[in-house]
């Protein structure tokens, strides 16, 4: 601990200068280490093998045009895009890569490709890797068993833009093995994006159906079941009845105004008969009948003495007073014409009518019978409106909730309509970019890589080393050595010198 | 800060010189007047061309010294000319700073301890506790005294130490202001425990020269351990780039 001492500096923490003079004492390490590294990395660099990467770029779509993007649009949740995690998680995943697998296994130039990992020193042939299959019931599945471990060391997934554009490298130690492998991910990538939204349809689907079912056993629970028809049949009975107590009240209308006729004929008939002989109007009327005869007489005497040819003086006086008295009674007659004419006019009436009177008097009782029953009739039919009605009220007032559920159950059942239409045509949520044709080659550590490593490796190992060397040795180099490594006892100076 | 050196020897066991023409008198009183050679090894302390560093460690031997300390051990966790350098850093420091009797104890035969040790002119000391001691020692210029740790484990006679020999070594070494031992590597001290027992006891401070990219933490730990072991109060450790 008292050499650690010698390391530690209370500024840096290392005391670089006292490393810097260790460096120099152990300058034997200080060249051997570097040389060994170096050598190392060489040999490293030298024997990697050329990798080979085929490339493809892609992105994801949130908008319509894919089906997912539809489903969740349907469904009223916002679209969720693919990240890279779930990307590498689909990829790597043991659904996928025996797909993938089982598209190498049968492409025609398998048997070309080199399995072996990119950073391996020796390489193995395909019966080598394949060796533990030998014996197995199925060597076909054996195989897609073990390129499904070793797929996923050939893959990498890159988040070019986040979270919209991606890619997709297929590094391997042969170039068709890049290439087919690419398309073969690519290939089955798309079509696990479409199994993914069949299902995320049917999914969808099952939930909508589980819920049209719990809202309507919610409705059936509630009595709501048959809630429209119900209401609709109770409106058109509420119709119904109000039509038949309208046309009711319309018969009983028509009746009674028919029998009000009929009454009041019988009643002017029979008021026409008995109006009397004592009545003024009957007496004017037959002042009126007497005058008028008396004014025929009067006018033939006047124009037969206007007739004579030789007319006195004598006669024209009585002439004269004739008219004048015609004149008298033309007026009474006229002051008497318009109070006489109804009786006249009774009196026919009377004669004509007269024997109808026991028809009216039977009609009248028909009628009076007719609209007894009518209104007998309507009180029934008020009855049933008003029983129709309180249905109808208390069916309204459950109608909200009706309504509410309903509204739910619809939006459900044009749910499950549009997802029904959608699985028809499925859509990927992806779209790829055509696989760049030129694929790059390179070892997995560049020269670059190796120099800084082999730099930053020479500089720690031989830190280490001389670290190590140091705390090893006892052999006492300075006087700052001695002084830490017997802090107890003086160092009096330093020996002389003589020239 | 003025020095202090502390006597080894108790006082009833004063050394006595046999002065018989040969052996020179190892009392740091008797080395006051020197020639004009006695400040040879001083230049040394200007040819340092890390002169801090000679001066930084100097000043911290100079303060043991003041406090009572006269004999420094250096070692290494492997033979290297740096030992020797810092042995002959701290006489010249010294040297430079006082009038002081050095000895410098060592095996080396090459290098710059070891051409001191050669170039210097050879003497004898002679003389006796309850047995006859000599011990051979080069003079180098009047500045310092060099002796091997087989000149001096020879005084035991072969035998297994005994206090009479340490007293002896005692006043052998009494005769100095400073001494510094070039202690050989442990292994060496290691085959012959016995006899490096009873110089070991002498060292009152050891530093361990630490050199570059040659020594391990293990090995220091190891020798700090042994001495330890021994009693001999750890100094500290010296760097050394070569």
């Amino acid at each position: 601990m008292k050499k650690l001492d010698l390391l530690v500096s209370n500024i840096y923490l290392i005391d670089f200068k006292m490393f810097f003079k260790l460096f120099k004492r152990y300058w034997y390490i200080s060249l051997a280490c570097p040389i060994l590294v170096v050598a190392f990395c060489g040999y490293l660099y030298k024997s990697q093998h050329v990798v080979y990467v085929s490339e493809v770029k892609f992105r994801t779509s949130n908008d319509d045009s894919s089906t997912q993007s539809k489903v969740f649009k349907i469904i009223g949740e916002s679209s969720q895009t693919l990240d890279l995690v779930q990307i590498q998680s689909i990829i790597t995943s043991w659904e996928f890569l025996p797909k993938v697998a089982n598209d190498l296994l049968n492409d025609p130039e398998f048997k070309s490709f080199n399995l072996n990992p990119v950073g391996t020193r020796t390489l193995k042939s395909q019966e080598e890797v394949f060796a533990s299959c030998k014996g197995a019931l199925s060597v076909r599945d054996c195989k897609i068993n073990i390129l499904t471990g070793i797929i996923p060391g050939f893959i990498k997934v890159d988040e070019i833009s986040t979270s919209v554009i991606f890619g997709i490298k297929a590094a391997t130690l042969s170039l068709n093995f890049s290439e087919v492998l690419l398309k073969s991910i690519v290939k089955e990538f798309k079509l696990s994006r479409v199994e993914t939204a069949k299902g995320t349809i049917l999914q969808q689907r099952n939930i909508m159906r589980n819920m049209l079912s719990s809202k309507k056993e919610e409705l059936a629970e509630k009595g709501l079941l048959n809630f429209y028809d119900e209401k609709k049949l109770q409106e058109q009975d509420l119709g119904i009845i109000g039509n038949k107590i309208s046309n009711t009240k319309t018969l009983i209308s028509r009746a009674s105004s028919q029998y009000d006729d009929i009454a009041a004929s019988i009643s002017l008939i029979k008021g026409k008969k008995t109006a009397g002989v004592a009545s003024q109007n009957r007496r004017d009327y037959e002042l009126y009948e007497s005058l008028k005869k008396k004014a025929v007489l009067v006018r033939n005497n006047i124009d037969s003495l206007k007739n004579s040819s030789d007319l006195s003086n004598t006669d024209q006086g009585i002439i004269a007073s004739l008219e004048g008295q015609l004149r008298s009674y033309e007026i009474q007659i006229k002051r008497l014409e318009g109070k006489v004419r109804n009786i006249a006019s009774d009196d026919k009436f009377v004669a004509e009518q007269g024997d109808k009177l026991n028809d009216l008097e039977l009609k009248k009782g028909v009628l009076k019978k007719s609209i007894q029953e009518h209104k007998k009739d309507l009180i029934k039919l008020e009855a049933e409106r008003e029983k129709i009605a309180k249905n109808l009220a208390v069916l309204t007032k459950r109608e909200k909730d009706w309504v509410v559920i309903n509204k739910f159950i619809n939006q459900i059942e044009s749910k499950i309509i549009s997802l029904d239409l959608i699985s028809t045509s499925t859509l990927p949520d992806v779209v790829f970019e055509s696989i760049n044709p030129n694929s790059k080659e390179f070892k997995p550590t560049s020269k670059s890589q190796i120099i800084a490593f082999s730099i930053i490796l020479s500089f720690l190992l031989t830190f280490v080393v001389i670290f190590l060397r140091f705390i090893s040795d006892d052999v006492i180099f300075s006087r700052e050595e001695l002084e830490k490594m017997f802090d107890g006892i003086e160092v009096i100076g330093e020996a002389p010198k003589f020239d | 800060m003025g020095l202090k050196p502390k006597k080894f020897l108790p006082d009833e066991f004063s050394y006595k010189d046999t002065n018989d023409g040969v052996s020179d008198i190892g009392s740091a009183s008797n080395l006051k007047d020197r020639s004009e050679n006695y400040y040879k090894i001083s230049e040394y302390f200007y040819r340092v061309e890390n002169h801090d560093q000679l001066n930084k460690i100097g000043k911290s031997f100079e303060k043991d010294y003041a406090n009572g300390v006269k004999s420094f051990a250096i070692t290494s966790t492997e033979e290297s000319i740096s030992k020797q350098n810092t042995i002959l850093g701290i006489a010249s420091y010294f040297d430079h700073l006082a009038n002081l009797n050095v000895l410098i104890v060592t095996n080396e035969t090459r290098g710059p301890l070891g051409d001191f040790h050669s170039q210097g002119k050879k003497m004898f000391r002679k003389y006796e506790t309850h047995e006859k001691h000599e011990v051979s020692y080069t003079k180098y210029h009047e500045s310092l005294d060099f002796v091997s740790f087989r000149e001096l484990i020879k005084m035991s006679q072969g035998k297994r130490p005994t206090k009479d020999y340490e007293i002896a070594l005692d006043i052998f070494l009494e005769a100095y202001d400073l001494i510094i031992w070039d202690v050989p590597s442990v292994e060496e001290i290691a085959m012959d425990k016995q006899l490096y027992y009873t110089v070991s006891l002498k060292f009152e401070s050891l530093s361990v020269v630490v050199s570059k990219s040659k020594a391990t933490g293990n090995k220091v730990k190891k020798i700090v351990e042994f001495f330890e072991n021994y009693g001999v109060p750890l100094k500290g450790l010296i760097y050394s780039e070569s």
